[in-house]
């Protein structure tokens, strides 16, 4: 029962973090004027959203573009379950707990292919090649990034992690693999500069162009929720989890999160999108040498040490 | 669960008195100012890329009625409930749709006070719109033949447009691709069709000045400026120079409008928010500075508080936002080595303006074009400071037009516009023809499209500035 509280818990965090994720991405994209409005712009959109009602495409393959939305939020639920929010505040803290994360944000890009497969038009179909083709822009360097924190804790369990950075964050003293975590995870949720598989201009939507009303919400909730939860899993990697002053370990946790999500925004405006084939050089011609640097320089540092 | 919330009561009253619009545009070739003035205005109002995303139409007539079937399509894509606002422009010149017939609901608005079209889109009071007609639109295609018995990747029509935001106006493009690149490339450009030439032709002197002036919508000046010259030639007119640089100016300012709106566009398909909000926020301030005659060019521009604006440090944000562009190693990666366009090639088929410059200057690709506008567009501006422009003056065509034939050019935004004019000597044109930027810009297109990669098309075809009404093919 504890569990499933703290699971509730955490699934409601993850919303508030998206919705704040989304109230960056309005500051980021309008500037000062939208200052007062981005607060509620999000619901607001929401609302409009889940008010509209569009006939779906013809011949598109029901189950896969009904069910598309559900598998993208489904599968963003349940890698947020071994993200511990404080401490003794975590739903499920297997031994192997980041690979468990890792491994079960993979069928994300299924959801964003069987979306662009099942519209029965080329936009889609082009944008759903292009999401599997980030795929093998950021499994690796993402992974890679991630071993440095494992290295030190000498565990896969996302609890140990945050433990062992009770004297010193990881993000300290292994700022590289902060960068490469931080890129590769705005590639992983199809954030700017590498939403290319939307294509929001050049192929009307790419892969969501045929969605309308509360299924393009599901998807946008779970493209939000999805980046929120990749920087919630940055925290405990590289920013110590709940650990702070003062303030109670879940809010600490939260406020880290829309801070590294801020940043992270804040950062990436000012690139232009990518296109897949710059995105997969980035990738294996600087993100991958670049990690296996950084996780030369960890050991190193770790014996030392 | 879609469509149903109203009938749950999941939401208050509350989110009721803040309504947000996506809106969808369709853009029949003199609406791409307005269109990327109003996406980045208010972020309650967001223009999105898919008519199922919208709630609410944007059409900025006159469109061709060769736009009839694409709208009935893009009407009946959009998301129930959704309004339409049709925008009215002063260059319903030529064969034109018919927008009343085709959604009797939608609103119409004049173009000239962008708060009340803002006003409008948020009014809760425009019903939605129903569509009376059936879509029968089949979207051109190609037909691809494939007899080789080997094992080969299959190739894809991918079918873009016609209503897009990588021009001003409709154009749709027809991409076989080999995967992502680009094996061949068509252009279907007859949506933006409206026989400007040919209606002048059926009009009096007078009218047909009114006409010259919807050659390009977004530059009435320039095209009107064209006819008033060749008419000024064969009546053989002498200007004095405080005219001819009142015109000149007028010219400058009208050219860097064109650019910064371009601009703006132009970044906001690249996703630079940065720049897309600089670049917007200079050309609001010129605008708003600026009360541009409604299209016509019957009253030259003038200032909204009826003095010379001082437009010399609209100058200095210009020069630093082309200083910026032209730096920021950012961009070069994404823009360098795509949509080349050779110098040879360019002088061939006779492109002129920013285009020729960027493979004269440059190396002719979309990066170079992008240097190469927005160091016009500074150069513009500096001329249009320096020039006096708060003399009273005007084009009105005086006088009778005697027997003769003239060839005359004028630098517009994407080029030169030629006229070549002749003259019976009676009360109307007995021969038009315009020599359009446009136009000569998209013969080369295919070619320069070809072997790039579909993500690339958008950028390499917005970096042209293509303005559909005025190419009026």
């Amino acid at each position: 029962m504890n569990a499933a509280l703290t699971a509730a818990a955490a699934f409601v965090m993850l919303l508030a973090a998206s919705y704040c994720v989304a109230i960056a991405r309005l500051w980021i994209a309008y500037g000062a004027t939208a200052v007062r409005s981005a607060w509620w712009l999000p619901y607001a959109e929401g609302r409009a959203l889940l008010r509209q009602s569009a006939a779906p495409p013809s011949g598109r393959d029901r189950l896969l573009f009904a069910s598309a939305p559900w598998i993208a939020i489904m599968t963003v639920s349940l890698a947020a379950l071994v993200i511990p929010v404080g401490p003794a505040l975590v739903a499920f803290d297997p031994s192997i707990g980041l690979f468990y994360f890792i491994v079960v944000l993979g069928p994300f890009v299924v959801a964003m292919f069987c979306a662009g497969w099942s519209q029965n038009g080329k936009n889609g179909l082009f944008g759903a090649f292009r999401a599997a083709a980030v795929l093998l822009a950021y499994e690796v360097p993402l992974g890679f990034a991630a071993i440095g924190p494992v290295m030190d804790a000498g565990s896969l369990s996302t609890v140990r992690i945050v433990e062992a950075q009770s004297s010193l964050w990881y993000g300290a003293w292994q700022p590289l693999g902060v960068a490469i975590y931080l890129v590769a995870a705005l590639m992983m949720s199809y954030t700017h500069p590498f939403d290319i598989p939307q294509s929001e201009d050049e192929l009307g939507g790419g892969v969501f162009a045929e969605y309308a009303g509360a299924r393009l919400l599901i998807f946008r909730i779970a493209l939000d929720a999805l980046f929120a939860l990749l920087m919630a899993m940055g925290v405990v990697l590289f920013l110590g989890g709940g650990d702070g002053p003062l303030l109670p370990a879940p809010l600490w946790f939260f406020v880290k999160i829309v801070a590294l999500a801020g940043v992270t925004l804040y950062a990436a405006r000012r690139f232009p999108r990518l296109r897949h084939d710059q995105m997969l050089s980035l990738s294996w011609k600087i993100l991958l040498p670049a990690s296996l640097v950084n996780v030369a320089i960890v050991g190193v540092l770790i014996l030392v040490r | 669960m879609i469509g149903n919330a109203e009938r749950i009561g999941l939401f208050g009253r509350g989110a009721r008195r803040r309504p947000t619009k996506r809106f969808f545009a369709v853009d029949g070739g003199g609406g791409a100012h307005i269109v990327a003035k109003l996406a980045h205005l208010k972020p309650e109002l967001r223009r999105v890329a898919s008519p199922r995303h919208a709630n609410l139409l944007l059409i900025v007539s006159p469109l061709s009625p060769m736009m009839r079937e694409p709208l009935v399509e893009i009407a009946r894509a959009m998301a129930k409930p959704s309004r339409a606002i049709v925008i009215d422009t002063d260059f319903a010149i030529g064969q034109v749709l018919d927008t009343g017939s085709l959604l009797p609901q939608a609103e119409h608005v004049s173009s000239a006070s962008v708060a009340e079209i803002l006003r409008r889109c948020f009014d809760e009071a425009i019903p939605p719109f129903e569509l009376g007609v059936a879509s029968e639109w089949h979207p051109d295609s190609l037909d691809l033949s494939n007899d080789s018995t080997e094992i080969e990747t299959e190739e894809v029509v991918l079918s873009l447009g016609p209503s897009q935001p990588y021009t001003a106006g409709p154009l749709q493009m027809l991409l076989v691709c080999d995967g992502e690149q680009i094996v061949r490339a068509e252009l279907q450009t007859r949506y933006a069709y409206r026989g400007v030439a040919e209606a002048m032709l059926g009009a009096r002197w007078k009218e047909a000045a009114e006409i010259a002036a919807a050659l390009d919508p977004l530059a009435p000046f320039a095209g009107r400026l064209a006819f008033v010259r060749a008419i000024e030639t064969l009546q053989d007119k002498a200007l004095n120079a405080e005219r001819t640089a009142w015109r000149d100016g007028i010219l400058a300012r009208e050219r860097a409008r064109n650019t910064l709106w371009w601009f703006v566009r132009f970044a906001d398909l690249l996703g630079l928010s940065e720049m897309t909000r600089r670049a917007h926020a200079i050309a609001v301030r010129l605008d708003d500075r600026i009360s541009v005659s409604p299209g016509r060019g019957k009253r030259r521009p003038r200032l909204a508080n009826g003095r010379e604006p001082d437009i010399s440090r609209l100058v200095h944000h210009v020069e630093t936002l082309a200083r910026d562009v032209t730096h920021d190693r950012l961009i070069a990666l994404r823009c360098k080595g795509i949509g080349l366009l050779g110098v040879d090639e360019a002088l061939r088929d006779g492109i002129s303006g920013p285009s020729l410059a960027a493979s004269r200057n440059g190396n002719g690709d979309v990066h170079a074009r992008l240097v190469a506008r927005l160091a016009a567009a500074g150069s513009d501006l500096r001329n249009a400071a320096n020039a006096k422009l708060d003399v009273e003056s005007r084009l009105s065509l005086d006088g009778s037009v005697p027997a003769g034939s003239v060839d005359v050019a004028v630098e517009g935004p994407r080029g030169t516009i030629g006229l070549t004019l002749r003259s019976n000597g009676g009360e109307c044109p007995a021969h038009v023809e315009w020599r359009r930027p446009s136009a000569v810009l998209l013969k080369v297109l295919p070619d320069v499209l070809k072997g790039q990669i579909v993500a690339d098309a958008e950028v390499i075809v917005a970096s042209f500035d293509l303005a559909m009404a005025e190419a009026d093919a």
